[in-house]
């Protein structure tokens, strides 16, 4: 899976679980700040991500991930390839 | 009724009298010997009324009542009725206390005294000033009325899920639906489909209430909802998944959406109500037990202003399946609209259906402020268990015969001012043939004359909100003076030779209403409405 596929998808999950629009969403945006993610969506994130990517981000790294693209770059390390 | 007094008199002499006189009637009394204790009680705790003497050192009874009206006024809580005793005709006195409740001259006599507090602590009387209903036979109050008058039939073939292994095949499924219409996507994605329907007819009875949440306040709104299943759909997907594969793959919105409680719950916060918030679930009568509940809750001045009614949501395999094993659902297949038939003698079951039903219900005094359009008032609740058996009712019928004497009483009326009786009516043998000698117990030689209908014939069975749902229907009963029709009845069964209104509508004067609803679990409920005629 290329980073452009990735990015793709966490986009979609992303808009799904948080309501916002696709034109809110690049690679800088912050989950909370700019998204508005609460911690029931945070979790709902990690859910959407293992049922998509087969890969487990622990609550920990996810609280360190501000921006789309620390989510994208943790999936980038973790995919199995 | 708040049947709790605080007296507040200088002469213990008039406190002990007044005390023996209310307690002997059945009111609680708090006696407080001046003005200032007076305002000790009101900071601690609610009263349904206050009685107080004018004339007393420091504290004149005058002052008193404008500190009491000060004090529930910062805490948002509505001002307590008030009875003045006076024994000097100080005019000017008399008119500036009139201001602020009814004024008695001393020397009283103790009946005529007794009948004034009474009226006075009985004002808290509720209207229905708002509906919203979603059912199998019409979305919005004026389709689904017309369905009824016309006798239409929402029961249709189960399309959405496999029922070849089942001996039902049929439900009132209300396949046109599309929440997203009403609700934003994000709301739709995180709840089940029970709150979707129940969310919907909160919008549509507040819609329909004109009220402006705005102007009120919110400490004073309340929502309760019945459901009997709460959000079982996704709770059966959710099991499936976990038992194929494996309890890691539960969905983290599993437990906020499956809750039985979802339904008050996100009304309060859609609307940011903050008065009492919870579920009802007496399977069957969940709908009629909250509606009743919030009655008793505004006249018991806990509220002013609530969203009450059911939802349910129940057409999902296991549920459906499980409802079948239990033999209690109609296996006419072949003509889903002629299933639902009861009191016919060819009746085999009830039909489940989905649905959702909202009542604002309102404060008298607060409707007739904002000159709301008032359906009805609702006039009695009664609630009691048969304690009997899980799902089948008692024969003789006692125990809904009771629940209904009960209600009729609490409106204070007799049994021949009911106008019309909405029946529990739901197509089992068994039911049916008890409600039947239940209205006999009760109404006696009257029972043949008046107009009983079940409206499920057309609406089916949808648990938690029937009896919303059936309250809607009452409502605009009284409204339009017309009586919706049981129809499928072709068949006369010996054991219901009552005016079951077969087939077709029927104009009447209808000025009261008695709604039954019986739950599995032994759990009957009854409510009396009436045409609100000042």
């Amino acid at each position: 899976m290329d980073r452009k596929e990735v990015e793709e998808k966490v986009k979609n999950l992303l808009i799904e679980i948080l309501g916002v629009s696709r034109n809110k969403i690049n690679s800088e945006t912050r989950l909370v700040e700019d998204l508005g993610a609460d911690s029931l969506s945070a979790v709902e994130i990690l859910y959407a991500i293992k049922e998509e990517f087969e890969v487990d981000i622990p609550q920990k790294a996810l609280a360190r991930a501000y921006k789309v693209k620390d989510v994208i770059d943790y999936l980038m390390r973790h995919i199995k390839k | 009724m708040a049947k709790n007094i605080l007296v507040i008199d200088d002469d213990r002499q008039v406190l002990i009298s007044l005390e023996r006189l209310f307690k002997k009637e059945g009111y609680e009394v708090i006696c407080a010997s001046s003005g200032k204790e007076a305002l000790e009680w009101i900071e601690k705790r609610d009263f349904g009324l206050v009685i107080v003497d004018i004339r007393m050192p420091d504290l004149d009874g005058i002052e008193t009542v404008r500190k009491i009206k000060e004090i529930r006024s910062n805490k948002s809580k509505p001002a307590i009725p008030v009875v003045f005793i006076t024994g000097y005709s100080d005019v000017v006195a008399i008119d500036k206390a009139k201001q602020y409740g009814e004024v008695v001259l001393k020397p009283f006599d103790l009946v005529e005294f007794l009948n004034c507090v009474k009226q006075q602590s009985a004002k808290r009387r509720v209207v229905i000033t708002g509906v919203g209903v979603v059912a199998p036979n019409g979305i919005g109050k004026d389709e689904f009325w017309e369905a009824n008058i016309r006798g239409k039939s929402g029961i249709s073939r189960i399309n959405h899920f496999d029922t070849s292994n089942l001996q039902c095949k049929i439900a009132g499924s209300i396949y046109n639906f599309d929440p997203t219409k009403f609700l934003d996507p994000l709301t739709v994605r995180k709840t089940d489909r029970f709150v979707h329907l129940g969310l919907v007819a909160a919008k549509l009875a507040l819609q329909d209430s004109e009220l402006d949440l705005k102007k009120e306040d919110p400490k004073r709104i309340g929502t309760i909802v019945g459901s009997g299943l709460g959000g079982i759909i996704f709770h059966e997907k959710q099991i499936e998944l976990a038992y194929q594969k494996g309890l890691d793959r539960l969905n983290p919105l599993a437990v906020p959406k499956i809750t039985p409680n979802a339904v008050p719950g996100h009304i309060s916060i859609e609307f940011g109500l903050k008065g009492p918030n919870m579920a009802i679930s007496t399977a069957c009568a969940s709908g009629t037990n909250a509606i009743g509940e919030v009655f008793r809750k505004i006249q018991n001045n806990e509220m002013d202003i609530a969203f009450a009614g059911g939802a349910e949501a129940p057409l999902t395999p296991v549920t459906f399946g499980a409802y079948c094993a239990l033999r209690v659902l109609s296996e006419r297949n072949d003509s889903p609209e002629e299933a639902s038939r009861p009191f016919d003698r060819e009746r085999d079951g009830f039909v489940m259906s989905e649905g959702a039903a909202i009542l604002i219900l309102e404060l008298l005094d607060h409707a007739l402020k904002r000159n709301a359009h008032i359906y009805a008032e609702i006039v009695g609740y009664a609630t009691q268990s048969g304690a009997h058996h899980m799902v089948i009712p008692l024969e003789d019928a006692t125990d809904v015969a009771e629940v209904m004497r009960l209600t009729i009483e609490d409106a204070g009326l007799k049994t021949k001012d009911i106008d019309y009786i909405n029946a529990h009516g739901t197509s089992t043998q068994l039911n049916d043939k008890a409600e039947t000698k239940a209205i006999k117990i009760v109404f006696g030689d009257y029972a043949y004359k008046v107009p009983i209908s079940s409206t499920k014939s057309m609406v089916g069975h949808s648990i938690g909100a029937a009896g919303a749902i059936e309250a809607v229907v009452c409502c605009l009963v009284i409204e339009n003076n017309v009586i919706p029709p049981t129809i499928n009845y072709k068949n006369r069964d010996p054991d219901c030779d009552l005016d079951y209104v077969p087939n077709q509508a029927r104009k009447a004067k209808v000025r009261t209403v008695l709604s039954n609803s019986f739950g599995f679990g032994s759990c009957n409920a009854c409510i009396v409405l009436g045409r609100y005629s000042g």
